[in-house]
């Protein structure tokens, strides 16, 4: 727990909107020395009495520190419990001679360059907010902005920062330019923070919703705030207050606003519209507004986090988050590149290049901000229509026939339409439907689980893994059940098995992306800084296992296409459009199995590049006090512990596997040297295939440089591996090796799911 | 070792003679609780109530021990739970790390390892499945110390803190599987 781990439950705690009511402590803590009144219960049949002798008495009994509490008091109650009088928890502790409110006044006008000091603190702010911080300690400490939320304006004519009477008719255009801005700012938050609270994600984690109780809004017309913005725009013109400089660090800035507010309003439609070139226009907006922050002028009395007092919450003001100016444009230019890019997943090639796409999406770096992937999850889920068009059942089917079932009878959409009881296309219609909504859910999973943050991936895919393996099971009855109605034609192969064979296609299908998950669960582990050194020998021989199983999953597959695909070749009427699906499903089944040759290739070499590492002690396992190799290695495989297929290898076996004892150094190291050599080339093969025969539609440019910087940890670690191999020749059989080796972090190698040592000779050799 | 280290080390005053180890008991709290609070809080930006560590040791205290050093001073203590857990998987009994600190000047000579030990050698008594904790990931010399011990990172948890920081959560084992607890515990 140690730390704010603790406190990040209090922040739940305190997030937890407990009434409505302003929780006005303060002059009860401060200075109140009369008990509250009794509370009004309205309740019929209750008797309220005076209990406080009673339990003076009973109180009285205890023992300093006892602790009284129900079986049910948990660890998060205890932390949501406060302190009264203690500044870090009461909300309502004053300094000596603190003021509970700011005393501000809004009726002064300001500088423009302090309206453009204002202007640029808030986006500062606002970037927080995308960051991940509370609006409390960012946008809300704003008194501008707590003006104008609170009391809840329902009309523009209530947004005014002077509440005295002339201030419609007499507001400085000043303060109009930042009413305007802010109005603007607001509104933009609404969008974004709904858009986020309709899909998947972690609240704290990834992003704070919440808004303390407080409207962002949402009863001011869209249209009335951007007519705002615009009419302040020309007003701002045609002034002659101000020097031209001023005048155009404020025209970008406002028009920056309402250009931000109608994209976020249109993000959210999924049919085609100009929305890419308006983040592009947005992004091109910003270097006027950067180049002419110097003509700011802060005024930081106009920021204070006292205004939380005055928030549903409860705990007392926490600090104002500082994001400085070059990081919140940093984030906004990112948040607006991301944004251009991830409209284009709405253009759909096929399943695979989809699942392509949503992968290298989230692996861009640094991750696109949540507001980004919300907006992929959104184009991807909403309504349950994928991608604004098309139908689960459509983007399943597609995901099938690319992979196992290419111009199948049981894909076949007229199996919908026979309703006689006992023909098979309607028992193949009835038993693919149960199919499709056993699988669909976890199908679409995979894809919502990549758009989460990265620790999250890992750890949801650890908990669904289990659901695949079940789903195969599921699946393989099925496939038994279908064979009497597709009346398929086993294999028989004396050399292979004495039974007949059979393809199980569905079953098929649900182990390759099972397969697919496990790999990636063992290589986000790389990706996180998970494992110990001691600990990659072992994970990376992990890898190469569950890639080959998968490649010869694969070869398993296309044996079976591959046999009805001369079945159909042989009958000469069935026309083109099946020949192009037969020849999409093989294609893709060669990319995965080649993609799979190179991982594995690459794994196992870095497997055998550690384990030689340990022969000569540059990396170490030094005993541990209360566990040892095995029960550390149930720890790290508990999340394919449950899982039937590939069955997990025990303990002793994988470390007889990893360890080699009975072959010698030098020829492990040359295994190592060949493997990455073919590894190498595999990569470069992958690296110039077409978007079409990578399934990479959509996303070519990324796959690219995704697969060179592979290569580039592959050549790394073919040298890596030449340089032991050296020392390896010229020691003789127990004279140590003066070399080091320096074990990259994450973030740190050419890429991350593969972690190439650095070796070091020592200075003295 | 870096240099950095070795000098900090170096700068760390000798261990005194007087270092002794106790285990923590209600009966102590008025003595030990307000410098517990003390020694915790530095490292925290927000405090917990006195409800957390009332928590913890009302109902563990035989899991909590303190370092003393001259005049029954307060060096370092750790702080801990131990009950049935239940999520995914089958139910164990699990041991939490939930608090540990060593006073600054005192740090670097395995008092925190001593620490850890005493409290995981009392679960282990009490027929404990496993311990856990969770631990910042810029915090090298904790993970250092819970890894050495045989803990290893088994997940990593997005912004964990109220700082924005991410963590670890590491596990110990200190049953094989088949012999844990499982269904006793429901
Ligand atoms: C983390 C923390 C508890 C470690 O306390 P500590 O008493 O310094 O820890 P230890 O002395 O047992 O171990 C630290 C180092 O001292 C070394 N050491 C152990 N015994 C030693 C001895 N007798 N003499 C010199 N050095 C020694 C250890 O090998 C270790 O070295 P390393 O840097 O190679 O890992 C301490 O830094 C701290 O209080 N930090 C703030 C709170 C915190 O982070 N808590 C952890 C929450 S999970």
């Amino acid at each position: 727990m140690h730390g704010e781990g603790l406190s990040a439950i209090s922040q739940d705690v305190a997030n937890l909107t407990l009434d409505d009511r302003p929780r006005n402590l303060a002059p009860f803590a401060a200075y109140d020395s009369e008990p509250p009144p009794p509370p009004k219960l309205k309740s019929r049949g209750v008797i309220a009495m005076d209990i406080t002798e009673q339990f003076t008495n009973a109180a009285q009994q205890l023992n300093m520190g006892q602790l009284i509490k129900d079986p049910y008091f948990t660890l998060f109650e205890s932390v949501g419990a406060l302190e009264i009088m203690d500044r870090k928890m009461d909300s309502g502790y004053l300094e000596p001679g603190e003021s509970m409110e700011d005393e501000y006044d809004f009726s002064e006008a300001l500088l423009p360059e302090e309206i453009i000091g204002i202007i640029d603190q808030l986006l500062c702010h606002e970037m927080a907010w995308h960051m991940g911080h509370p609006l409390s300690q960012t946008i809300f400490t704003s008194l501008y902005i707590d003006r104008l939320l609170s009391p809840c304006p329902l009309t523009l004519d209530q947004t005014y920062f002077d509440r005295s009477e002339s201030c419609s008719s007499d507001e400085p255009l000043t303060l109009q330019i930042l009413r305007a801005y802010c109005l603007g700012l607001i509104r933009t938050c609404s969008y974004v923070n709904n858009r986020v609270k309709a899909e998947h994600y972690y609240e704290e984690e990834d992003f704070v919703t919440h808004t303390f109780n407080r409207t962002l809004l949402e009863n001011i017309d869209h249209e009335s705030i951007l007519k705002l913005l615009d009419e302040t725009g020309e007003l701002l013109t045609s002034s002659s207050e101000m020097s031209s400089d001023l005048k155009r660090a404020l025209g970008c800035r406002l028009r920056f606003r309402a250009q931000f507010l109608k994209i976020v309003d249109m993000a959210d439609a999924r049919t085609p519209t100009n929305i890419k070139e308006l983040w592009t226009a947005l992004l091109a907006s910003l270097p006027e507004i950067k180049m002419s922050a110097h003509l700011g002028k802060a005024v930081p009395q106009s920021f204070s986090t006292k205004i939380q007092r005055k928030l549903a919450s409860t705990v007392p003001p926490r600090p104002i988050v500082q994001v400085g100016q070059e990081a919140a444009f940093e984030h906004l230019e990112r948040l607006c590149r991301d944004a251009s890019v991830v409209v284009e997943v709405l253009k759909y090639y096929d399943s695979h290049s989809l699942m392509t796409f949503v992968i290298l999406f989230q692996t861009r770096k640094p991750q696109p901000s949540v507001y980004v992937r919300i907006l992929l999850q959104h184009y991807l889920f909403c309504d349950m229509v994928i991608l604004g068009t098309m139908s689960i059942r459509q983007v399943l089917d597609d995901d099938l026939a690319a992979t196992v079932l290419p111009a199948h009878k049981l894909l076949d959409r007229g199996n919908d339409d026979i309703e006689v009881p006992h023909d098979p296309r309607h028992n193949m219609a009835g038993r693919m439907e149960v199919f499709r909504s056993r699988a669909a859910g976890s199908y679409l999973d995979i894809l919502r689980t990549i758009c989460q943050n990265r620790c999250r991936i890992r750890r949801t895919l650890c908990h669904t893994i289990a659901d695949w393996d079940n789903l195969q099971l599921d699946a393989e009855e099925l496939d038994q059940e279908l064979r009497e109605f597709t009346g398929e034609e086993p294999i028989i192969d004396p050399e292979i098995s004495n039974d007949p064979i059979y393809s199980f296609p569905l079953s098929s299908w649900a182990y390759f992306y099972k397969l697919r998950q496990m790999e990636w669960i063992v290589q986000l582990g790389f990706e996180l800084d998970t494992y110990q050194p001691e600990e990659l020998a072992g994970m990376y021989w992990y890898l190469q296992y569950l890639s080959k199983t998968r490649s010869r999953h694969l070869e398993r597959i296309r044996g079976f296409i591959m046999k009805t695909y001369a079945a159909f070749r042989r009958n000469p009427e069935t026309a083109g459009p099946k020949q192009a699906k037969y020849a999409n499903a093989l294609s893709f089944v060669n990319f995965s199995t080649m993609e799979s040759a190179a991982t594995y290739g690459f794994a196992d070499a870095l497997s055998c590049l550690y384990t030689v590492l340990h022969r000569l002690s540059l990396v170490q396992s030094p005993s541990r006090p209360y566990s040892d190799d095995s029960m550390r290695y149930e720890v790290r495989m508990k999340p394919f512990s449950a899982i039937g297929l590939p069955e997990l290898i025990q303990f002793d076996d994988l470390s007889q596997l990893i360890t080699q004892p009975n072959d010698s150094t030098i020829d492990i190291i040359n295994f190592a040297a060949d493997s990455v050599m073919g590894a190498k080339k595999g990569f470069e093969v992958l690296s110039k295939l077409s978007a079409k025969d990578a399934y990479c539609q959509g996303s070519h440019d990324s796959w690219v440089k995704n697969i060179k910087d592979c290569l580039k940890a592959c050549i790394f670690a073919s040298i890596a591996i030449s340089t032991v191999k050296k020392f390896v020749e010229a020691a003789g059989k127990d004279s140590q090796v003066k070399a080091k080796v320096e074990i990259p972090t994450a973030g740190k190698g050419y890429h991350d799911w593969w972690i190439v040592p650095k070796i070091i000779l020592s200075k003295d050799t | 070792m870096s240099d950095q280290q070795s000098r900090d080390k170096g700068k760390a005053a000798e261990l005194p003679a007087e270092l002794r180890y106790i285990q923590y008991e209600h009966a102590l709290e008025k003595q030990y609780l307000p410098s517990i609070r003390a020694l915790i809080s530095k490292d925290l930006s927000e405090p917990y109530s006195i409800y957390v560590y009332r928590y913890f040791l009302y109902q563990w205290g035989d899991l909590c021990f303190m370092a003393l050093g001259p005049n029954s001073s307060l060096l370092g203590v750790i702080i801990c739970k131990l009950e049935p857990h239940q999520s995914h998987s089958p139910p164990t009994l699990r041991g939490y790390i939930a608090m540990l600190a060593v006073s600054e000047g005192w740090r670097n000579h395995g008092i925190a390892t001593t620490l850890v030990r005493k409290a995981i050698d009392v679960m282990v008594e009490r027929d404990a499945d496993e311990v856990v904790l969770e631990t910042e990931e810029t915090n090298v010399p904790a993970m250092k110390l819970y890894e050495r011990l045989g803990f290893i990172r088994s997940k990593k948890l997005h912004r964990y803190y109220l700082n924005g920081n991410s963590a670890y959560r590491l596990v110990l084992h200190l049953k094989k599987m088949v012999e844990m607890s499982g269904q006793d515990l429901v």
